[in-house]
């Protein structure tokens, strides 16, 4: 079994030399990559000094695009999972063993690390927990699932899913939600395992102010729309 | 008659030829440019034309017509181009991606030679 743990980092200078020695004490067996997504800091040459793999994108890509860097050197390596970590601190590589470990037994195609499964010491906004709840009751009305929390970006992914994500040409700006029910349309097996996460130390969220997440909600939305049409049109093919 | 629009219409074909000559125009966009064109000509040579069409489609006020075709045109062009830029937005970040993952490749056999 080969496993890659894909981290994509935009100016992390601050938290990712502890995160690479964490990784390296609790996951010796995994390998790593990090996505340096063009930062403008020293993230780069922390990451090379601790040995550390390291693809540097050209200029800025986002994060998801950056996630997709490292899945489709995941492909070109044909590792069998990926589990996709940020490198802000807040994803524990401990717990990636849980979801590694449920992947491997129970053979399904992602495994989402939950936050809300069980009561975590993980605080909330309230605005984001209206987000996630949202989108959760998207997910149950449309695909007859639950996940608890579809906004989670520590997932590990299997090589089915790795072949899927490496090929799609329009890989979402924001990989959650609409991604998750585009993958249940197609009949991909997704689960969740609790995990812990810590608040982030340094830097600020993506999702934070007030038109940031409006902004998200809005995109998420359409591209669910969108992707429940596109499943129309194809079912009647 | 409108002399004016004539020699305006004959020099933007004029130069929107040349700048498909110096291949700094693309072929197909230089069309639709040129019709344009075109369609601004036959208004100048046949002012008359535009009272005719409007009064049969129910424009009371015939300069309009000139401004929704303008418009609608605009507006065409605008959706195209807005196309051409996120076709060519994803394939930059493919670009980007593939460079990337291959600059790591180079790099790794470089450290294994040397």
């Amino acid at each position: 079994m080969k496993a890659l743990i894909v981290m994509p980092a935009h100016n992390e200078e601050k938290n990712i030399g502890k995160l690479i020695d964490e990784v390296k004490k609790d996951l010796p067996n995994i390998d790593l990559i990090v996505i340096n997504d063009a930062s403008t800091d020293k993230t780069e040459e922390i990451v090379k000094e601790k040995q550390i793999k390291c693809i540097t994108l050209p200029f800025n890509l986002g994060y998801s695009l950056a996630v997709q860097t490292g899945i489709k050197y995941a492909k070109e390596h044909e590792y069998n999972y990926v589990i996709q970590m940020d490198a802000d601190g807040q994803h524990i590589p401990s717990e990636a063993k849980k979801l590694l470990d449920y992947i491997e037994k129970e053979k399904v195609d992602i495994v989402i690390g939950s936050r809300f499964l069980e009561k975590t010491q993980y605080k909330h906004g309230i605005m984001r927990k209206l987000g996630t709840n949202i989108l959760s009751k998207l997910i149950k009305i449309i695909c007859h699932k639950t996940i608890k929390d579809p906004t989670s970006g520590f997932q590990c992914i299997n090589e089915k899913t790795i072949n899927y994500f490496s090929c799609m040409g329009n890989y979402p700006e924001f990989p959650d939600a609409n991604l998750i029910i585009e993958l249940l349309l197609q009949k991909y097996e997704i689960c969740e395992v609790s995990i812990n996460m810590r608040e982030r130390k340094y830097g600020k969220s993506m999702h934070s102010g007030l038109i940031g997440p409006a902004k998200y909600m809005v995109k998420v939305t359409y591209n669910i729309i969108i992707i429940i049409l596109r499943n129309l049109f194809r079912k009647k093919k | 008659m409108n002399w004016l629009f004539i020699v305006i219409g004959i020099i933007l074909i004029i130069y929107i030829i040349k700048s498909v000559m110096n291949k700094n125009f693309d072929m197909y966009e230089s069309i639709l440019w040129i019709m344009a064109t075109v369609v601004i000509i036959i208004l100048a040579i046949f002012p008359k034309s535009l009272d005719l069409i409007s009064t049969k489609i129910g424009i009371s006020y015939s300069p309009s017509l000139v401004f929704l075709l303008a418009l609608v045109f605009l507006l065409f062009i605008n959706f195209k181009q807005s196309r051409i830029i996120n076709e060519q937005k994803l394939k930059t970040a493919e670009l980007a991606q593939q460079l990337a993952i291959l600059k790591e490749k180079v790099e790794e056999k470089k450290n294994k030679n040397e």
